[in-house]
């Protein structure tokens, strides 16, 4: 079960809801899950469809990722993940905070892409993961991840255009205007 | 994991029927797909066409049934919708499978 709290926008009178707290119990069936609900909230807000996209890849890798690796127990209960996401005119802010093992964040914010060899036939050497925060890295601008002894947090804003080209990590979040 | 198999001429036909391949079904996809193709022969089509979400994990799996299949079987995907694609891009993953408009399209091509 989703406990979905959607609060009111700041400013009163305003035609949506443009904020969605949620708390998204661990696990793959419950992400599942709880991204069907916020799917209905962001469907809602005048999102367009290629955001709703964008943002949905984003935020099954964030949600699994803590799923995987980094929840956390408390008197034999798995804590749910808190997931905050706000519509602005540049895009869709979200924290995510959760209260499980602390991340490696350097290692997490600079992930690259696994290699691959292409034109050979060594299938085996294929790559079947560590695309995940690549995925994050590419589809997110401001990203930042702040790990102590409580947990992790980990804010981004899907933009509402593309952010930068995932051949250049260094790119700018909004594309640079032409010379 | 809801898949089908229609068996055209050399080559097997693989209907993925769900909307989704991510964490929570990607075992479900590995196993779903060894037990369609293993017994038969030939070069394998993913019809994708009714996929319009696919994770990190989703990518893994159809890598892994991929070589599941083997060095002589090819996997070859078929009618990605835009938002499938775009995970395949974004990973460079595109550049390893070879990929078709649609099905029909995959069954004219030359498996080499």
């Amino acid at each position: 079960m989703i406990a979905e709290r959607v609060q009111g926008s700041a400013i009163s009178g305003a035609r949506a809801p443009d904020v969605l707290a949620m708390d998204v119990p661990v696990g793959h069936d419950a992400v599942r899950v709880a991204l069907q609900g916020w799917r209905r909230w962001i469907e809602g807000v005048n999102a367009c469809s290629d955001l709703v996209s964008r943002a949905e890849i984003v935020l099954a890798e964030v949600l699994n990722n803590i799923t995987e690796h980094g929840f956390a127990e408390q008197e034999g209960v798995l804590l749910p993940i808190a997931v905050h996401c706000r519509m602005s005119g540049r895009g869709l802010h979200v924290m995510v905070v959760d209260k499980g093992r602390p991340v490696p964040a350097d290692r997490c914010l600079a992930a690259v892409l696994p290699p691959v060899s292409l034109g050979t036939q060594d299938m085996d050497g294929l790559p079947e993961g560590g695309f995940g925060w690549c995925l994050i890295r590419e589809l997110t601008c401001d990203l930042s991840l702040v790990s102590d002894g409580s947990g992790n947090r980990l804010c981004f804003v899907v933009p509402l255009g593309k952010p930068g080209s995932l051949a250049d990590p260094a790119a700018p979040a909004t594309p640079a205007r032409p010379a | 994991m809801q898949l089908s198999l229609q068996e055209q001429g050399n080559w097997c036909v693989v209907t993925v029927e769900e909307r989704r391949i991510d964490a929570a079904g990607a075992i479900s996809f590995k196993e779903a797909m060894r037990n369609l193709t293993e017994g038969l022969s030939g070069p394998v089509i993913l019809d994708l066409g009714q996929v319009d979400f696919v994770d990190s994990s989703g990518l893994g799996a159809i890598v892994a049934a991929m070589k599941t299949l083997g060095g002589k079987r090819r996997l070859h995907l078929a009618a990605m919708t835009p938002n499938v694609e775009r995970v395949f891009s974004l990973t460079r993953m595109d550049l390893v499978f070879p990929i078709h408009a649609t099905v029909a399209a995959a069954l004219l091509s030359d498996d080499s």
